[in-house]
């Protein structure tokens, strides 16, 4: 038997909460004569919660069901078309064709692939940037991010000027120099390093965090006990990281599995054919609405079902180690390696960034278009063909509506996170948490596929929204969602609720309290989710690929079109001008959490 | 001003924060919300101030009903001018302490003159009056506290909330404030809602306390009586009475320790013949140790576990039969050591027989209005 | 709030310094040595294109045109038709079944943009009439020529289009370079031939039905043998057969003019022996269209002389019999009435070319 002194005030509490819970069941109803007023006590506080689910209902949740109306049915929702169809298996039956299976096989694969590379990258540069002694830690962070800025489109792009097997600038260089061919970017290894290239950022983020804030005292506990560096990572650092780990591989698995442009651009020529793909020529090349719309069901179906594991994964495994308080962890020294360390992060920015946008440079400004000797590349530049692609009335059209795009649909889209986020924390409203999952949602459904549900939505609502840009805001707005209420979110929690509560305790009104504290106070939070959903918004392609028309294109478009076209020049020259546009916004972004980080310093 | 709460009723879904709850609370009177966390006290003053909306009840302060369910009232929080000052304290830091203060005067469109003359007065009383230019995330704890506080007071508010303003501040910091805010209290004549879970602050601060557990108050008293006659053991246990041992009662009057074969004998009221699961309670510094036993009742033999030394005092844990009993002493010549038989004695006036928790309500109709 | 309006500066500032600059002139195809008169409404090289009342309404407007005729050559020709008559236009190109898609969906949510929809699938502007989206209309030059006009004046044959193949000089000599439809089939060409897919669009159509009526019924599965890569569209067949990617492909006779004389794309293509397959084209103007002279003009100029020379100068065949056969990257094509020239007849298509594609889908697997 031991003693103690008298029990702590913490063990208390905790039984108390028992017994209140206990209690809370047996006390009674409210008396039946206040139903009546408290029902309508209640609608009258859901007024705003219903605002915002009419909207998801519009934005997410009725092009969901037009797919699987679509899928299950004989007929495609379209204006000018009124029978609805019969109801049907029949469109099921394209998932068994051989080139059903075979997209199916495809895109695991890929996605696979690309998922493990992307981590494997990610991780690394991860690590490295975070604790270890590599020199350059500010540009291995730099490096680690920047390829996000590259849509993934511009990626596949440059890589099939690079790498294409005969005539691809890299293969040709190795050739020349005597290194023989057998670079191939139209491959299965190809898809993959390529998405594996640019998913990596994803990884890199996820994990950076968590590698950087992890606590150093179970490292130090494990380290007095006698554990030796090398077995230190291996049984507490990595152990650790592994929710983060599991997590960002299986974001990228999906996004790399869900991705159009570049299963589109480099899979083609080799015959790879993914689900995005296949879909695509489904509704575009030979055109069977209703079974591109079961192949979107079995996509999306994949997905949730990787995205649910990964929260369960992820869950299960959260033991508090990110409490960012504590001491710095201590960095692992490299000793030989800190230089091999730095120099991964330099192939890795030369990969991903620096080769592709020299690749893009040449293309667009090189006299000759064809050539079969790499120095053929530098007989003579001209900026005839970027001033012809600049001075084209379709360029300058593509550039405002992706302009007009990105901006309508950013400033709606942080409206609209702040008011679920307000109505999920701030309100007592009963449907803020499913407003909060209809948010989240469009992670679990590939953008492709969200965008043909979005066309037959507003195809068939008697609103004149088709063929204008609002249908491709609508459709932006929708796939961005859950990165937009993220990121507001994030912010919300982040600020007490009685800062806005004493507001109104001292007079104000619940707007007038919104506007003097909550707004200001989360200035910061809100203008980087309007920069973030900016950024998303330039590069949009995936969601509205079946929704723009003839007035209506926007940059991201445009160069998929030229390529398709057969103008690679051209469409290396848009590129170019695209890429520098979205690293205006990036580089806002970055000032922004720069300063931003300066400003919690100064005031800790 | 007064405040009245009648059949009061919040409930989450299933869980009842607030069970059908009377309170009247006297106009310049100091009534503090005592009890453990989740106990329903937070959850009170929040529908107090109109933060939360009950599902059932009415609450008037003056002559104003801020709230009736029956009736379909509920006033908003900013038309309450009820005054409330957070735990977290909730200090704007994008606003210097001078507009932070000031917000409520300019939210009534005072001129201002009046607004300067206001704001720098409520500075002056919470002793602020040299910081008002500066911004409010540079201030300390304390000081934001005070920011807090003036903030609330220089609107004239009816009534004052007061949500453990004092819980995130050090121990010295939290003795001076304590003093600080019942002198202001008094000074203005406030009527004020405390809301804490440390009995000290309470003691301190109360005109009466509410003692609050599962959204039931089970005892509302002065401070003195609170603590001198709680109605349960476990509300004796939460003030502090760290002694709190299983009895059951014999025939003769007395009482057996149901864990260790002791008579254990009270001069104090007893419960109601029948009663059931009774504790006796004793503060730990009412019992006594000695080298020998003493004649008479409530003199038990045993041996000494623990001892710690605690400056001037030394605390005991002592085993007797198969009970430990917490026994603080004063340091003397004499200290037992870990090993050491000791007896234990304690005078029957010092032991309270009580049942573990009263099921009546003490919710009180009429409240007893401070001197 | 300050950190938000920088931002915003910043890119508002990109946007203007981008859409300032000043439009390059490419260099034409389309020679600009056309006679126009305008004196009495649009006169070009003698032919009346449009009225005066017509043509002053016209110049006010900027026409809105739907096309799936190749990128280049419908930039080409619209340049052409800008230069002559100083009328702009807009135009949206895409594969022929997503243009359809979109136009009948435009159409039936009332908001089709289009005055003018060039189309080379008899089959969807067949459905476009049924859908009630052609108005009639006969362009003025060709008044009382019955054989260019379908469906009852629904829509006209504005130009044919040659499909035939072609070869990577770089990888392929002259000598080399295969003559025939069944040269193709020569094994060195394995994994190097491209193709696309051969269900979407008018040329896949005539080619499906070209290579069962003249070549042979079995030749899809002979290609399929040897691997070809199947494009997507034309455009990125010819790119990759450009950049040596591919020996040989099918291709159009006119982007292939288009690619070697302003691209010195290392390409030529071959007039093979068993013949050019050419199939058609069709414009017809949109009923209730908003620039409706526009869309006049634009059809009149499209049959005219001049337009049909245009069309012809830039490789592709001209629908009327009176102008030249193109030259294309420099070799002179055949005469329409020549052995080596098979033209579609439109309307077989409703016939045979659901069969000709499962046919094709057979073979490839697809």
């Amino acid at each position: 038997m031991t003693y103690t002194l008298p029990p702590s005030e913490q063990q208390d509490e905790q039984s108390t909460r028992a017994v209140a819970t206990s209690r809370g069941v047996e006390s009674p109803a409210p008396k039946s004569r206040n139903r009546g007023r408290i029902a309508l006590k209640n609608l009258r506080r859901e007024i705003p919660s219903s605002v915002l689910a009419i909207m998801f209902i519009f934005l997410i949740v009725l092009p969901m069901i037009f797919i699987i109306i679509a899928a299950f049915s004989t007929a495609v929702p379209r204006p000018g078309n009124p029978d609805v169809g019969t109801f049907t298996w029949e469109n099921f039956a394209i998932l068994g064709t051989d080139r059903g299976v075979q997209s199916i096989i495809n895109s695991m694969i890929i996605g696979t692939g690309a998922g493990l590379l992307s981590l494997i990258i990610g991780a690394l540069l991860a690590f490295i940037a975070a604790r270890t002694d590599a020199p350059w830690k500010r540009f291995i962070y730099i490096a680690g991010i920047a390829p996000m800025f590259l849509p993934a489109l511009v990626g596949a792009l440059a890589w099939s000027i690079l790498a294409s097997p005969t005539s691809g600038h890299l293969t040709l260089f190795l050739r020349d120099i005597g290194l023989g061919g057998g670079i191939n970017i139209y491959s299965y290894g190809g898809i993959i390093f390529v998405l594996g290239l640019y998913y990596a950022p994803y990884t890199f983020m996820l994990t950076y965090s968590s590698f950087a804030m992890m606590n150093a005292d179970l490292e130090e506990a494990a380290s007095v006990h006698g554990a030796g560096l090398r077995k230190l990572f291996g049984s507490v650092t990595l152990p650790l990281a592994v929710p983060a780990l599991a997590g960002a591989a299986i974001l990228s698995f999906t996004l790399a599995m869900e991705n159009f442009p570049v299963n589109a651009i480099l899979g083609n020529p080799a015959g790879i054919e993914t689900l995005p793909t296949y879909i695509y020529g489904l509704m575009v090349g030979d055109p069977q609405p209703n079974a591109a719309a079961a192949i979107a069901i079995a996509l999306t179906a994949a997905v949730v079902i990787v995205t649910v594991v990964q929260q369960r994964v992820v869950n299960r495994k959260r033991f508090t180690t990110l409490t960012g308080k504590g001491n710095r962890p201590r960095p692992v020294p490299l000793r030989g390696l800190r230089w091999v360390a730095t120099g991964f992060a330099v192939l890795y920015f030369t990969l991903s960034v620096g080769m592709p946008m020299i690749a893009l440079v040449l293309t667009a400004t090189s006299k000759n278009v064809y050539i079969n000797r790499f120095m053929d590349l530098f007989e003579g530049f001209s900026f005839d063909r970027i001033a012809q692609a600049i001075g084209q009335s379709d360029f300058r059209e593509s550039m405002t509506n992706s302009i007009i795009m990105a901006i309508a649909a950013a400033v709606v889209g942080t409206l609209i996170a702040f008011l679920a986020s307000y109505v999920r924390y701030r309100s007592t409203s009963r449907l803020g948490q499913l407003l909060e999952q209809i948010a989240m949602s469009p992670l679990a459904i590939p953008q492709v596929v969200l965008g043909m549900g979005i066309l037959w939505v507003w195809l068939s609502l008697p609103f004149p929204v088709y063929g204008t840009i609002a249908l491709l805001v609508i459709a932006t707005l929708a796939v961005n969602m859950p990165q937009g209420y993220r990121s507001i979110s994030s912010s919300m929690l982040q600020l007490d609720g009685d800062l806005e509560n004493s507001a109104v305790m001292l007079g104000a009104g619940r707007m007038r309290a919104v506007r003097n504290i909550t707004i200001p106070l989360m200035r910061t939070g809100i203008v980087s989710t309007l920069l973030l959903l900016l950024m998303l918004g330039l590069r949009e392609m995936s969601a509205i690929l079946f929704l723009y028309t003839s007035d209506t294109r926007v940059l991201s478009i445009l160069v998929f079109h030229s390529f398709e076209n057969g103008s690679i020049s051209y469409s290396a020259a848009i590129s170019l001008v695209f890429v520098l546009l979205i690293a205006v916004v990036a580089i806002a972004t970055q000032v922004i959490g720069i300063r931003e980080r300066k400003f919690k310093d100064a005031s800790l | 001003m007064k405040i009245t709460i009648e059949n009061l009723q919040l409930r989450y879904g299933k869980f009842t924060a607030i069970d059908d709850m009377q309170l009247e609370i006297g106009d310049r009177e100091s009534v503090v919300l005592l009890g453990k966390s989740g106990c329903g006290k937070t959850s009170t003053m929040r529908c107090i101030a109109g933060l939360e909306e009950p599902t059932a009840g009415r609450i008037t302060i003056g002559d104003t009903v801020v709230f009736d369910a029956e009736k379909g009232i509920n006033l908003p929080p900013n038309k309450r001018n009820v005054g409330m000052v957070f735990q977290s304290y909730a200090v704007w830091p994008h606003m210097t302490v001078f507009q932070n203060v000031a917000y409520s005067l300019k939210l009534q469109k005072l001129p201002k003159d009046e607004i300067k003359t206001r704001v720098m007065e409520t500075l002056e009383l919470v002793g602020l009056e040299a910081f008002a230019e500066r911004g409010a995330s540079l201030l300390s704890g304390g000081q934001m506290q005070r920011v807090a506080l003036a903030r609330s007071l220089v609107m004239r508010p009816s009534v004052l909330l007061l949500d453990e303003p004092l819980s995130n501040l050090d121990a010295r910091l939290r003795d001076r404030l304590r003093i600080e805010l019942r002198e202001i209290q008094l000074e203005m004549g406030l009527t004020t809602v405390y809301v804490t879970h440390d009995q000290q602050e309470a003691f301190a601060l109360a005109d009466r306390i509410a003692l609050m557990q599962d959204g039931i108050i089970v005892q509302m008293d002065k401070p003195t009586a609170m603590y001198n006659e709680p109605v349960s053991a476990s509300i004796a246990h939460f003030l502090g009475v760290s002694n709190v041992l299983p009895v059951t009662a014999s025939a003769d009057g007395d009482y057996t320790l149901t864990d260790a074969p002791l008579t254990v004998t009270t001069s104090q009221t007893r419960p109601a013949p029948g009663a059931q699961d009774l504790k006796a309670c004793i503060r730990s510094e009412d019992l006594k140790l000695a080298r020998a036993g003493v004649a008479g009742a409530n003199s038990w033999e045993g041996v000494v576990r623990v001892a710690s030394f605690q400056g001037s005092s030394i605390r005991y844990a002592v085993e007797v039969g198969d009970v430990a009993l917490d026994v603080v002493a004063p340091k003397g010549s004499d200290d037992f050591v870990v090993g050491d038989t000791a007896w234990v004695t304690v005078s029957p006036a010092a032991v309270q027989v009580l049942p573990e928790a009263v099921t009546k309500r003490a919710d009180l109709t009429v409240g007893a209005v401070a001197a | 709030m300050r950190i938000r309006n920088t931002a915003f500066a910043s890119i508002a500032i990109a946007a203007l310094a981008l859409t300032g600059c000043a439009s390059g002139d490419s260099d034409s195809v389309v020679s600009g040595d056309a006679d126009v008169n305008v004196e009495d409404g649009l006169v070009i090289d003698g032919e009346l294109i449009a009225d005066k009342e017509t043509y002053e309404a016209a110049k006010e407007q900027t026409l809105s045109l739907y096309t799936g005729y190749q990128d280049a050559n419908q930039k080409a020709f619209n340049d052409a038709f800008t230069a002559d008559t100083g009328i702009k236009v807009e135009y949206v190109r895409d594969v022929t079944n997503k243009l359809s898609e979109r136009v009948l969906s435009e159409h039936g949510a009332g908001r089709l943009p289009a005055d003018v929809i060039i189309t080379s699938d008899y089959k969807v502007a067949n459905e476009f009439g049924e859908a009630g989206i052609w108005e009639p209309y006969t362009p003025l030059p060709i008044e009382g020529e019955d054989e260019l006009q379908h469906d009852d004046g629904d829509f006209t044959t504005f130009a044919n289009v040659a499909v035939t193949f072609a070869y990577n000089t770089q990888l392929v000599s002259e000598e080399n370079a295969p003559k025939s439809w069944m040269d193709l089939l020569d094994p060195a060409n394995d994994g190097k031939i491209g193709l696309t897919t051969g269900t979407a669009g008018g040329s896949s159509i005539a080619l499906n039905r070209f290579i069962q009526e003249e070549v042979d019924p079995d030749y899809w599965t002979k290609m399929a043998a040897l691997n070809p890569t199947i494009f997507d569209s034309g455009g990125q067949r010819q790119e990759a057969l450009a950049r040596g990617e591919l020996n040989v492909a099918t291709a159009g006779t006119a982007s292939v003019n288009v690619a070697v004389t302003q691209d010195n794309a290392p390409i030529m293509m071959v007039v093979p022996e068993e013949g050019l397959v050419l199939f058609s084209f069709f414009a017809g103007k949109v009923a209730d269209a908003k620039n409706s002279e526009a869309a006049e003009v634009f059809l009149n100029y499209a049959l005219s002389k001049r337009g049909q020379s245009a069309i012809s100068q830039v490789g592709d065949y001209a629908a009327r019999a009176d102008v030249d056969p193109p030259v294309s990257a420099g070799i002179e094509l055949p005469p329409l009435d020549s052995e080596q020239v098979w033209i579609m007849p439109a309307e077989d298509e409703l016939e045979y070319g659901a069969a000709d594609a499962e046919i094709w889908k057979s073979a490839f697997g697809r």
